[in-house]
């Protein structure tokens, strides 16, 4: 191996970096160093992932590091794909792209934009194009690993969707099961709905990556095999540490400290009681009347 | 178009497009450069070559490409096929699913077609949404999966025609797809006319162009003949040279004898009761009284 190799990431919220001062370490930052180990060589981690961002954010990088010849052979990439139906509306504010804001997406645009946002998810988009879209970006890619002859991506996907035909996309390593399923296992069974994490955590979830920090661990080593053998990732397995969460978790403050983001549990204690919060919020998804 | 209406025996050029390449009336039999291709493949290969041509008049690029998705997933295309993509301009956008057609901030009277709320919501995402940075970045994925469909499928390689002058990022100089050099409208339509200025300004045809693909029919069989060596010789497709240019005097559309042999008479004939009509006054068009200061409109 001449060059030292690069694990390029890009993704959502399930993969974004931890802050610098953070010293936490969560999956991406132990699958680099597992494949360090694994392979006897120092491996450099990139990760551009960013929260609530679109594919369409994460196909900039992708383009951008193919387009610039950054990406080589020895290289391996991880692409943390989230929902097609996020959409990079605003070019200053990529992290904008979720339909599901909690808090008024008037606080962070200016009225024009908002009214072009909520108009666009009302009158425009559609399930059709977002897949058109999706399956675009898969074949890009694909055909990036032929051109540039590049190892296979690994593709997680965040949340559960279909691929369509790009299931079946061979330059692509497709891994089984998603994220978001992976991160409810870990409440109590009876407890696993779409909404449980706000049900918990009342919308500020102290996780890193929406998975405490001993499923990282195992994540991380299960994502460093499928790189090096270029075999399939499979989240749906029972390896995984589930049902862990239940009504009194967070009065437990060893599991605290050992597991979750202590900055945002502060923040998560201090909101709980704040105003914002117990007014109870509608999305303004909701009150635009916007069915996703 | 499903495999099992193939002809057996028989070739296939395949085209999708916008109205640069969408086919006449089926009862029209004008030699347009899609049939001139087909016909000329037909002579070079000595075996027929059947027209699939799916283009319609003012689609998007994405439209376009959901019916190329279709056409791989069923796998329609086979190796011995031909492909032809007329690349509409990428800032088109497939607003309503029920109008392809309306992908063109340029149509003048968008708003008699869609509700008031349809179209604030295309005014708005043209004016705070769209941008030339996301359309490239589309554009580019849009390419990338034609050409993985062409290595996965083994297909022959596509001709990419512009309709429009874009680039096409790292696949100008693809192996796996060929793209023209020049475009339909920047390197023929436009030098069509003996004043091209002003034809910009809409005082030609005042906005109903009466010409096939918005070419005149002696520019179609120099195209449609260049295309069929294209694919047949696998050779770069140039637009820029060997075109007629300034066939469009200011009298010529009194010339019986030219406008017989140049333009669609159907589109002439609609066009000449359209301005005789006492109603018929220039339309201000759509996007200038929504106030669009457009970035990505042309098209």
């Amino acid at each position: 191996m001449n060059k030292k190799p690069t694990l390029w990431i890009v993704g959502d919220s399930f993969s974004q970096p931890r802050k610098t001062f953070d010293r936490a370490t969560i999956w991406p930052e132990i699958t680099a160093a597992v494949l360090s180990v694994d392979l006897g060589v120092n491996v450099e981690l990139v990760n551009e992932s960013w929260m609530g961002v679109s594919q369409d954010y994460c196909w900039m990088y992708l383009q951008r590091w193919v387009h610039e010849g950054r990406i080589q052979p020895e290289d391996y990439v991880i692409v943390v794909m989230t929902h097609p139906n996020r959409y990079w509306y605003l070019e200053a504010h990529p992290d904008l792209s979720n339909g599901h804001f909690t808090l008024d997406l008037d606080d962070y645009v200016t009225a024009d934009q908002s009214q072009a946002i909520k108009l666009y998810m009302k009158e425009i988009q559609r399930p059709q194009l977002d897949t058109i879209q999706q399956l675009n970006r898969l074949g890009w890619l694909a055909n990036a690993v032929s051109q540039y002859h590049l190892r296979r991506p690994l593709m997680i996907r965040a949340f559960n969707f279909d691929l369509y035909d790009g299931e079946k996309y061979t330059n692509l390593n497709v891994a089984q099961g998603d994220l978001y399923s992976l991160q409810n296992r870990e409440f109590l069974a009876a407890d696993q709905t779409d909404n449980t994490t706000t049900r918990y955590f009342e919308g500020i979830d102290p996780r890193y990556n929406h998975l405490t920090l001993s499923n990282h661990k195992i994540l991380a080593g299960l994502i460093s095999d499928s790189l090096i053998n270029d075999t399939k990732l499979d989240l749906t397995q029972d390896v995984f540490i589930q049902n862990i969460f239940g009504p009194d978790t967070m009065q437990d403050s060893e599991f605290v400290a050992g597991e979750l983001n202590l900055e945002m549990v502060a923040v998560m204690q201090q909101k709980k009681d704040t105003h914002a919060l117990k007014r109870n919020l509608t999305s303004w998804l909701r009150s635009a009347k916007i069915k996703q | 178009m499903n495999l099992k209406d193939r002809t057996p025996g028989a070739r296939y050029l395949f085209v999708i497009g916008d109205s640069f390449s969408v086919s006449p009336k089926p009862d029209d039999l004008a030699q347009t450069w899609t049939r001139v291709a087909a016909q000329q493949l037909a002579e070079l290969h000595g075996t027929p070559v059947m027209l699939v041509n799916n283009s319609m008049m003012g689609v998007s690029q994405d439209w376009m490409w959901l019916t190329l998705q279709d056409w791989m997933a069923e796998g329609v295309i086979t190796d011995e096929d031909y492909l032809i993509v007329a690349l509409t301009h990428p800032g088109r956008f497939w607003y309503l699913e029920r109008d392809p057609a309306m992908s063109n901030s340029n149509i003048i009277d968008i708003d008699r077609y869609c509700s008031p709320e349809e179209c604030k919501a295309i005014e708005l995402f043209i004016k705070h949404i769209q941008r030339p940075s996301l359309d490239g970045i589309h554009l580019n994925n849009r390419m990338g999966w034609l050409a993985y469909q062409v290595l996965k499928n083994h297909l022959q390689q596509p001709l990419i025609i512009k309709g429009f002058d874009q680039l096409l990022l790292d696949f100008e100089q693809s192996d796996v797809l060929s793209i023209s050099n020049g475009s339909l409208c920047d390197d023929i339509s436009y030098w069509e006319f003996h004043d091209p200025e002003a034809e910009i300004k809409n005082k030609f045809w005042k906005g109903i162009d009466c010409r096939y693909n918005h070419m005149c029919l002696s520019n179609h069989e120099i195209l449609g003949k260049q295309v069929a060596e294209s694919l047949f010789y696998k050779l770069p497709l140039d637009l820029t040279s060997g075109y007629q240019r300034g066939l469009l005097t200011p009298n010529i559309l009194d010339d019986t004898e030219f406008c017989r042999h140049q333009l669609d008479l159907n589109a002439l004939e609609y066009r000449t009761t359209q301005l005789k009509t006492p109603y018929f006054k220039p339309v201000t068009p759509w996007l200038k009284r929504v106030g669009i200061n457009a970035r990505n409109t042309r098209g």
